[in-house]
């Protein structure tokens, strides 16, 4: 009988561990990779690419957030002296720094852009929230 | 037929879920515990160690993680957590986009008082190591060469 074609699978053992669930229903010592996606333009994220690490490369890019949805999750880098932006789908859903109803978080400042990054999930109550992750502890994120 | 002993199965339900993946072809509510090795002397990581949360406990000095080869490395993850009051250095030679520096050789957690409880999550993308940093303290500086 065939496997159905979206099956969860790992062909062999990890760390001399077969893949399976624990005691507590979960997997043990997960290895995986991310998806890593260039960008050098503005881009309106999708929800299929949940769990991706996007790259700002050799222009400005403001990336704007999918219909909310508890547990989408992404990652957002610098990687130029070039601008990023994260906004979110609607306006005033989306938690960052001290603002609970905010519309964007950015790097817009040269010098401090490269390096700095955004972690963003969506939660429950269908906010988005955000852990800013400065390069330097002087960069300084925009937040409207 | 039967399956292999070795595929990954979910064979309860997580949240009252059957998994699988959704209608985007992504894994929903996925739940896993990482990969957690601490490391007290220098070390190189392995490729088939994607995804392991490194850590520092139990060092008495120093510990420096050498990423792998950028061309052998696509789309791995690592996490790197310093545990002891001793510098945690993350290297790869020209190949670090971190701190405003886009072909840095190392990042480290080297600064007094400022480095329990820092951390990176380094990703590849086939040519960088894209560095986020996660400091234990906002104002924690990292340092960058």
């Amino acid at each position: 009988m065939p496997s159905p074609s979206t099956r969860q699978t790992q062909m062999d053992t990890f760390m001399g561990k077969t893949a399976g669930l624990d005691s507590n229903k979960i997997i043990d010592d997960i290895a995986y990779t991310m998806r890593v996606e260039a960008k050098a333009d503005d881009y309106t994220v999708l929800a299929s690419e949940s769990g991706t690490v996007f790259v700002q490369t050799t222009a400005d890019c403001d990336f704007t957030l999918p219909t909310r949805e508890a547990g989408l999750i992404y990652w957002f880098i610098g990687s130029s002296n070039h601008e990023l932006r994260v906004t979110s789908d609607v306006t005033q859903k989306m938690t960052a720094f001290n603002d609970a109803a905010a519309a964007y978080v950015e790097f817009t400042t040269t010098g401090e852009q490269i390096g700095s990054g955004f972690m963003v999930y969506c939660d429950d109550g269908l906010f988005w929230n955000v852990c800013t992750m400065p390069g330097l502890v002087a960069s300084t994120m925009g937040i409207a | 037929m039967p399956l292999p002993s070795t595929i990954q199965t979910q064979m309860d339900v997580f949240l009252n879920k059957a998994p699988n993946v959704d209608d985007n072809n992504i894994v929903d509510d996925i739940a896993f515990k990482f990969n957690v090795v601490a490391k007290t002397a220098a070390y190189t990581c392995k490729v088939k160690e994607s995804g392991t949360y490194f850590t520092t406990e139990g060092a008495g000095g120093g510990v420096t993680f050498t990423l792998p080869a950028v061309a052998n490395s696509d789309n791995v993850v690592y996490w790197f957590y310093c545990a002891e009051d001793y510098a945690m250095t993350i290297a790869a030679s020209s190949t670090l986009v971190v701190g405003n520096n886009a072909a840095a050789n190392t990042v480290s957690c080297d600064q007094a008082t400022q480095i329990v409880g820092t951390a990176f999550m380094a990703v590849c993308d086939g040519s960088l190591w894209y560095v986020f940093p996660i400091r234990g303290q906002g104002d924690n500086v990292i340092t960058v060469a």
